[in-house]
């Protein structure tokens, strides 16, 4: 069951764009204002060097959190970087926000149009659902990640 | 694509929900549904004298004898006593079973909703269905609404999914605590892993029928409204004194005074009923403060550790003595919650742990969050992140998966998901297979 809302393209293409050209840190996408489609709300930028250490470059994540408001829905897709015995490692996240406070018919929204906007991002594995900013703590977030390895 | 005829949002779409304890109805976009009948429809079976002139020959008249069903839906007519009368539900098991009395219950429901001149032939319909309905009865169902009330556009949806969808989530693990079972529904994005459904009947009408022992256990009768004319308060434990209403109909029936009986435990439970934080412990129990309730016909009681006792069944069946079934092989609630869980896939199981969500109507009792969390952090490892939600208002908790359809048929981008009346001419009532998975 879908809400039939549509991706639009410049999602696809900013996806695209982080994959490859690494200048974009991520992506908070909503719904446009006559909730037809998902579009791109904030581009942030990659501020740490290529060669810092994992910790700077996952500052970005607070950053990120402070985009997600604490009343409405959103999806985010944002890197994490963390190390293993075998090196630095790298996984991308795809986050769909529905905190308690968000109306339902937000929530609904949210939740049914996540199916559609998945389909149109290929290469995500990783997917968090949260309610509030406590599900995105970054430290247990790469805890389950080494622990899963 | 059916987008071209319904351009506007407004599209007028009526969401059903049907649950085994009432079935709701509304108005999509609305926030709470405008009709809220039990599913047990009352029935009273009169034979018709009908005399029919046989218009070829005019001395000729003919007495013919026709069975007829009246039926009565709403609260209001069915508290009138009536001789004869008989409840019955329309569901087994949850899914549809008598299909004419669906039939009657979906027409009164649209003789309510719809204006006077319009039949339900200029309003889609979105319906909600167990998790574990049968093939045949939602191509039925397809072909009844479509035949048999010319609908323009109709949709199908699951009740878990839709309750799961209206608190954000993708992916719950649904526990759905109705009258008549308590589920755990797992489902994952958007979808209901059929194969890890758990079902227990520990659901409302169980804690009822250890309300209505309890009481008669103490020799307490238990008086519904219509018996009643007038009473007089008495102190607490006095017998009640009240007068029986004059010229009551004979011949009522058992099934009547049952269902009206029924709305006085109801009533009783939800005002007394609590769940204790912990696992029940008699002695310190006694010790709370005790509730007093007043019953319609003026016996006033008050109750101690039962207020505790009855609804611990939900999370130890054991505790319940006698009834007749097999208590001990029930599932608890924590039980039904990581039995359904470990049958998942072990890619999925934190995430549904850490989306654990109470609807129904049989979620009223304070604490059940709470005591829920509890026995399930004693019984998951510590490293498992586990979350119990629960919608904030009674009748969001109640409505969930109304609400949920409610929200789905007024989105403008939703009209390219409804099944036409165009579509089904084409395929014939099959396609419900395909564009209601």
């Amino acid at each position: 069951m879908a809400s039939g809302v549509k991706v639009d393209n410049s999602v696809i293409e900013k996806f695209h764009e982080f994959k490859i050209k690494k200048q974009i840190g991520y992506l908070v996408l909503g719904f446009s204002d006559d909730i037809s489609k998902i579009v791109v709300l904030k581009e942030g930028a990659n501020s740490a060097p290529q060669n810092a250490p994992p910790d700077d470059k996952n500052k970005k994540w607070a950053e990120m959190l402070e985009y997600l408001p604490e009343n409405d829905v959103r999806y985010a897709i944002i890197d994490m970087f963390y190390e293993t015995k075998e090196g630095l490692r790298t996984e991308i996240y795809f986050i769909s926000w529905a905190p308690d406070t968000a109306t339902i018919k937000r929530k609904m929204l949210c939740a049914s149009s996540k199916d559609a906007l998945k389909n149109a991002l290929q290469g995500i594995r990783n997917h968090l659902q949260a309610t509030c900013k406590s599900d995105l703590d970054l430290a247990a977030i790469i805890n389950d990640k080494v622990k899963s390895k | 694509m059916s987008s071209g005829t319904y351009g506007s949002d407004e599209v007028g779409a009526l969401v059903i929900d049907i649950g085994s304890h009432t079935v709701r109805a509304g108005y999509a976009g609305e926030e709470t549904p405008k009709y809220d009948f039990p599913s047990h429809v009352g029935i009273l079976e009169t034979i018709d004298t009908i005399t029919q002139e046989n218009s070829m020959i005019i001395e000729d008249t003919q007495t013919i004898t026709m069975p007829k069903k009246k039926y009565f839906f709403d609260l209001n007519s069915l508290r009138v006593p009536r001789s004869n009368l008989y409840m019955q539900s329309f569901l087994k098991d949850g899914m549809i079973d008598d299909w004419d009395l669906f039939e009657q219950i979906m027409s009164h429901t649209f003789d309510c909703l719809c204006d006077k001149d319009q039949g339900p032939q200029y309003h889609p319909i979105v319906m909600s269905e167990p998790p574990i309905n049968q093939r045949f009865k939602r191509e039925k169902l397809c072909e009844i609404m479509f035949e048999k009330f010319q609908i323009p556009a109709f949709y199908l949806s699951k009740n878990a999914v839709l309750s799961s969808f209206a608190q954000g989530k993708a992916t719950a693990l649904i526990l759905d605590c109705g009258a008549t079972h308590t589920t755990a529904i797992p489902v994952h994005e958007g979808m209901v892993l059929q194969k890890a459904i758990v079902q227990s009947p520990l659901g409302g009408d169980f804690i009822l029928n250890q309300l209505k022992q309890l009481l008669e256990n103490n020799s307490h009768d238990i008086v519904p409204h219509y018996l009643i004319k007038s009473r007089e308060p008495v102190p607490p434990y006095e017998p009640p004194k009240w007068t029986m209403r004059a010229n009551l109909p004979e011949n009522i029936t058992d099934s009547y005074k049952k269902f009206m009986v029924k709305e006085v435990l109801q009533d009783l439970a939800q005002t007394v009923l609590q769940i204790s934080d912990t696992p029940y412990n008699e002695s310190e129990i006694s010790q709370l403060p005790r509730v007093a309730y007043e019953f319609p016909n003026g016996l006033n009681l008050d109750f101690g550790e039962e207020r505790y006792r009855i609804p611990e069944s939900l999370f130890n069946p054991s505790i319940v003595k006698g009834g007749g079934v097999q208590l001990t092989s029930m599932l608890d609630l924590p039980r039904l919650v990581t039995n359904s869980v470990t049958m998942c896939d072990p890619d999925v199981r934190a995430s549904l742990y850490s989306n654990i969500s109470i609807v129904g109507g049989n979620s009223y009792f304070l604490g059940l969050v709470e005591r829920l969390h509890r026995e399930l952090s004693q019984i998951l490892p510590q490293a498992m992140r586990m979350k119990v939600h629960i919608p904030p208002s009674l009748s969001e908790r109640r409505f969930s998966s109304w609400i949920g359809g409610s929200i789905l048929a007024s989105l403008g981008s939703f009209h390219q998901m409804w099944i036409s009346k165009q579509e089904y001419d084409e395929s014939g009532k099959f396609i419900i297979d395909r564009k209601c998975p």
